[in-house]
């Protein structure tokens, strides 16, 4: 398996352990490529949380992504 | 990447998350930047969110790369109608095997049957009988023979009539047997003339003939004849 093989199996399955609600940020604003604004509207939450639940997506996948490299080394 | 997790946290983090994605306005963005050279935590973490991005980026990018070409390269490939079939029956469930190999069966006991029915019903064709030409030949020499003899019986009779001195039929055909054997019973019922009616019937043919003594001898002969033969 390549290197960029690794890392994307890695960052699917932390992506996919995420909790829905920090999931669907992600999603849409990596894969759907929306802006805050668009998906504030979409889910009818504010800016604020928004942005406050991906930096939280931002923080755990960080931490599953550290554990997924120790126990691969 | 970092081997150890920071826990320690900034209270800019929707700052930084609008930064990161670069959302922030030009004066938001200088008002971070300044942040950023004081505040070790953020940049650890505008590090890591970057590396965190590129890694799903790589992982976007390579799904993309081996979902979306292959659909359009390779498009799928036509099934044969027993390959559908085929893989029909395997992806169908136990029941619906059943019903269809029923509804099969039910469909070709129809079709015989609809088969059957129509043969039945269909008109005979009677065959007119055919003939070898032998037995046409015997068939034309049998009627002729027959109608020879019958040819012959019947000019014996007219011979027989002119010589007994009855009038010839009008009638040329032969008669049929029966027929004349009919006449001679009738005939021979009748009874003999009677000397009154000998006389009349000489005195017609008196007036029909010039009266000569060999006139009264033929009629007298013929008279005769007439009574033996009834």
């Amino acid at each position: 398996m390549t290197e960029n093989a690794q890392i994307s199996a890695a960052v699917r399955l932390a992506v996919n352990s995420l909790p829905t609600e920090l999931r669907q940020i992600v999603v849409m604003k990596e894969f759907e490529e929306l802006t805050f604004r668009e998906i504030s509207e979409a889910l009818d939450l504010p800016l604020s949380t928004v942005k406050s639940r991906l930096y939280t997506a931002l923080k755990q996948l960080e931490m599953k992504l550290l554990r997924f490299g120790s126990e691969a080394a | 990447m970092k081997e150890t997790i920071k826990t320690t946290t900034c209270d800019r983090a929707n700052d930084l998350i609008s930064f990161l994605y670069g959302e922030a306005d030009d004066a938001e963005s200088r008002n971070f930047e300044q942040h950023l050279t004081q505040c070790g935590t953020c940049q650890n973490e505008i590090s890591s969110f970057g590396q965190i991005r590129g890694s799903i980026g790589t992982w976007k990018a390579e799904a993309l790369s081996s979902f979306a070409p292959q659909q359009v390269m390779n498009p799928a490939p036509k099934k044969s109608a027993m390959a559908a079939i085929r893989e029909f029956f395997d992806l169908s469930p136990l029941w619906l095997k059943g019903v269809v190999a029923f509804a099969s069966l039910l469909f070709c006991a129809m079709v015989v049957w609809t088969l059957a029915r129509s043969e039945k019903a269909r008109p005979q064709v009677v065959q007119a009988p055919t003939f070898s030409q032998k037995q046409v030949d015997e068939a034309v020499a049998s009627a002729l023979k027959k109608q020879a003899e019958e040819m012959a019986t019947a000019q014996h009779q007219t011979k027989e009539n002119v010589a007994t001195g009855n009038a010839p039929s009008d009638n040329p055909a032969p008669r049929p047997k029966i027929q004349v054997n009919k006449a001679t019973q009738w005939a021979k019922v009748r009874r003999p003339l009677s000397k009154s009616e000998r006389e009349q019937l000489a005195a017609d043919l008196r007036l029909s003939s010039s009266s000569s003594k060999e006139d009264e001898d033929n009629l007298k002969l013929l008279t005769d004849r007439i009574n033996q033969e009834f």
